[in-house]
């Protein structure tokens, strides 16, 4: 007779807060209950419902590793309502979390394949789950490139990653800022994401690339990907409309008859050409 | 031809607008607003007393806008807007024919805000009279019983913001209820809720609403909204003795100040 | 597992009585010449011969605000409760067979892959007694969508008045039979028959078919803007619709007590898809039209194999434009 209510959110301890730029922010989140803990799994790519309790839900990606277990991470800028009620959280406050919800990348399907990541100012958090499953499974692909661009130097983040990444020998990774975004030390390249992807052309045969970040980022860099050697089905970003309950119901992330929270958000370039252009 | 559709023909022909805004019949024995963009479709213009609508709301409207050169069709209420939106810096002299349908039905081409002023002074019509039995009744009652009044209609809003998509004074591009930092007005129907909305709608009508009481008309809930700005431009009247739709550069008494103002706060 | 029956007008006041003690009853009642779903107590308060409310009743389902739970602060942590969302039994009397089979599309849409609590529990103490149309007006279209004026869709009992004091009653489902065990005696037995002549004519406006494969195929076409010109994006028709589901997740309170609350939202709002940094995805009313249109005769029958439009007429007769979907569908059939 009862049935579950998919409404309610697991609580969460923030355990760790890590200000990643300015505005932005990273929580490291512990489930109070412990048999919440026991039953919560996700791939990556999947993305929950985060909400402060008098201020309400916000949407946004895991940005941790399902092979990291035990907690949680989110990274998320202060925007709005929610995201600015999360901001002014402190270590130790209870936050709510919904989830996981939507589809995953099919990480099994590109073993054996090099992987590319592209992201972009805080388009960088979703990729990040992805890098560190990847990295955690580091056997199962070939090359693995990360090219990753902000603004300016400052508006990097998981600068203590970037810097680990750097010096692992088995992952390239080249960051970038917009021209005039770079300090005096800056040791990173200096230009558009697009124009440094053409730069370092890392090679579209048997290889996947992941892209995220701002719109015109992602315009700009998919036909470059395509000129390398990508296919439409090798390329795949992660849409991000608006969504109140992210089980397909409310309606808001809807494009066409495709639910960005339900079918998505995760989408190779090729089916996302055949949706509407409404997201 | 009809004079009405004689005079729209001949702003097409001579190249004057892009879109006409004026009233057709409807498939459910109505009227309601048509669109025409070529003469080719003139002989659908009509005008009758079921023409009501106050079609000044399109001339903010995006869409409409993008065709180029206006005209419209109105009656008083419409024309007052005009002056109204004028006073607000929302429309300039020359920026749309207006053709205006005067008391006994008549349509004459209006060009500029001075033959609108001329032409509302010779047109006035008294509010219709149950509206003002209303009032007066709701006026009468003890604090308690008013209060129990409104609180018992707002409590039937649905929050549906039709009293706001039809007004033409209700332009901004991001409403109160649409910020949410701070949360002004709550999000859900309920008494309280939709007592928030309903104050702010119409305190920012107040001294500004034109009376044409499309609001009322297009609540599904039949909450007699055009009584609380109608009542509010009472008080208003009554302490600066100006009213709003008559003039367009009407100074609006709640954002301007006079020297001669009796309260010395502000000087 | 339909079966027959014919009931007189005064036994029909005897059933009502019968059912009101134990039961929540909702019913059309007259306010202001307009019929709203209200609750009841008496028979005489309700409207037997009214064409059509201004809203529907899926606010008994799907009500405008509803609380998804309330929580509390308490020593740092949150205690979270959540309200029963239904105590009674609740009996929908007279509603439209275009709403009854509105029923159908909503359980559909809300069971299929996460189940809604609040849904469900309501669903499950709901009984619909849905009355077959005398009269008809303008903005009635059931048959260009698939059903008419006597349908037995979503019902558990409809009512059909035959003579000018009886009701023939068809029993639709177990509960339209637990409805009649409440005072059986009340009923009699007979056959079925034809109850065409006994209902309103409703012309067909559109072929539902052919309506569906033109929506599907016409994503960009001028005539999206031209037919919504005069649309300016409020919510009546979604909120007037029967079968609109879209909402909205808010928190009412403070961060020590409050609730979180579903409300309804509608895709004709400017907000609805507009995001934190400001990019709409439908930044223009012809588009958020357009959305709505496809999705009742495309969207919806894609993901539910449903279109999400029941011919009420509700949104043409509350539009305070005069925006018509059945206008819009024949257009694009070339009608």
């Amino acid at each position: 007779m009862n049935s579950q209510n998919i409404y309610l959110p697991y609580k969460m301890r923030i355990e760790k807060i890590t200000e990643e730029a300015p505005m932005v922010k990273t929580f490291k989140l512990a489930f109070v209950n412990p048999e919440d803990e026991s039953n919560f799994e996700f791939k990556t790519g999947q993305f929950g419902e985060y909400s402060v309790f008098g201020a309400g839900e916000s949407t946004f990606c895991i940005a941790s590793s399902p092979t990291h277990k035990g907690y949680i991470e989110c990274t998320f800028r202060k925007a709005g309502k929610v995201t600015t009620a999360l901001y002014n959280c402190e270590e130790g406050d209870i936050i709510g979390f919904r989830g996981p919800y939507g589809n995953n990348f099919p990480l099994e399907d590109w073993e054996g394949k090099s992987v590319l990541f592209i992201a972009g100012g805080i388009g960088l958090p979703p990729v990040r789950s992805v890098i560190w499953n990847c990295l955690d499974l580091r056997d199962k692909f070939k090359d693995i490139t990360i090219l990753y661009g902000a603004k300016t130097v400052q508006d990097l983040v998981y600068k203590n990653e970037l810097e680990e990444w750097a010096k692992r020998p088995d992952v390239k990774l080249i960051t970038t800022v917009d021209p005039g975004g770079e300090t005096p030390d800056w040791k990173g390249e200096v230009g558009f994401v697009p124009s440094i992807l053409k730069k370092a052309s890392p090679k579209g045969e048997n290889a996947v690339a992941i892209v995220c970040g701002p719109p015109i980022m992602i315009k700009l860099t998919l036909p470059i990907l395509l000129e390398i050697g990508f296919t439409e089905e090798s390329i795949f970003t992660t849409l991000e409309n608006r969504m109140k309950c992210g089980i397909g119901q409310c309606g808001h992330c809807a494009v066409g008859p495709y639910y960005v929270c339900k079918d998505g958000p995760v989408i190779n370039y090729a089916d996302l050409q055949l949706l509407p252009v409404e997201y | 031809m009809t004079e009405l559709q004689n005079i729209a023909k001949k702003l097409f022909d001579d190249g004057s607008i892009n879109l006409l805004i004026g009233y057709s019949n409807n498939e459910n024995g109505g009227t309601s607003a048509i669109f025409i963009d070529n003469s080719a479709d003139i002989d659908k213009l009509i005008y009758n007393e079921n023409c009501h609508q106050n079609l000044m709301v399109y001339f903010q409207k995006p869409e409409v806008k993008k065709f180029g050169k206006l005209a419209f069709v109105v009656s008083l209420p419409g024309l007052k807007s005009v002056l109204e939106i004028a006073s607000e810096n929302q429309i300039k002299d020359g920026d749309a024919y207006f053709i205006a349908i005067d008391k006994d039905g008549n349509p004459s081409l209006l060009q500029d805000f001075h033959q609108i002023e001329d032409f509302i002074t010779n047109n006035q019509t008294k509010p219709p009279m149950g509206l003002l039995k209303l009032m007066e009744k709701i006026n009468n009652m003890t604090r308690e019983e008013r209060w129990q009044y409104w609180t018992d209609e707002f409590s039937k809003c649905i929050k549906c913001y039709a009293c706001r998509s039809v007004c033409p004074l209700c332009y901004c591009t991001q409403c109160i209820t649409d910020i949410n930092i701070p949360q002004w007005i709550s999000t859900e129907s309920s008494p309280i809720g939709n007592l928030d909305w309903h104050i702010a709608r119409a305190m920012h009508l107040a001294g500004r609403c034109i009376g044409c009481g499309e609001c009322m008309k297009a609540c599904p809930v039949d909450i007699p909204l055009a009584l609380l700005t109608a009542n509010l431009n009472k008080s208003i009247a009554i302490h600066f003795g100006d009213e709003p739709g008559m003039k367009a550069d009407y100074k609006y008494p709640l954002s301007h100040y006079k020297l001669e103002d009796k309260e010395n706060f502000i000087r | 597992m339909n079966n027959y029956k014919l009931i007189t007008k005064q036994n029909l006041h005897s059933f009502f009585d019968a059912l009101q003690p134990k039961n929540t009853i909702i019913a059309p009642k007259e306010i202001n010449k307009k019929y709203y779903f209200k609750p009841v107590d008496k028979f005489e308060d309700i409207a037997l011969d009214y064409i059509q409310t201004v809203l529907s009743a899926k606010s008994v389902l799907f009500p405008r605000s509803d609380t998804l739970f309330n929580y509390h602060r308490a020593d740092g942590d949150y205690n979270i409760d959540e309200p029963s969302p239904i105590e009674k039994n609740t009996i929908v009397f007279g509603m439209k067979p275009c709403d009854a089979s509105s029923f159908v599309y909503l359980s559909n849409f809300f069971l299929k892959d996460y189940q809604d609590k609040n849904i469900k529990e309501r669903l499950e103490k709901l009984y619909i007694i849905s009355l077959s149309c005398k009269e008809a007006d303008n903005a009635c279209f059931c048959t260009s969508v698939g059903s008419n004026p006597a349908s037995t869709k979503g019902s558990d009992l409809n009512l059909t008045l035959i003579e000018n004091d009886t009701y023939y009653v068809e029993v639709v489902t177990e509960k339209g039979q637990e409805l009649i065990n409440y005072s059986a005696d009340l009923f009699q037995d007979t056959k079925e028959i034809d109850k065409s002549k006994y209902i309103a004519n409703v012309p067909q406006k559109f072929d539902v078919e052919q309506a569906k494969q033109n929506i599907d195929s016409i994503f960009e076409s001028p005539l999206w803007v031209k037919d919504s010109l005069a649309c300016l994006g409020c919510g009546i028709c979604a909120y007037a619709c029967p079968t609109c589901t879209c909402f909205d997740i808010q928190d009412i309170g403070s961060q020590f007590n409050g609730s979180r609350v579903r409300n309804w939202d509608s895709c004709a709002f400017d907000l609805f898809t507009k995001h934190a940094s400001g990019h709409n995805p439908r930044p223009v009313q012809s588009q958020r039209w357009r959305n709505r249109i496809k999705h009742k005769f495309e969207y919806s029958v894609e993901n539910l194999g449903l279109i999400s439009c029941v011919g009420c007429g509700r949104c043409i007769r509350s539009c305070p434009t005069s925006m018509n979907i059945v206008k819009t569908v024949q257009i694009f059939q070339g009608v």
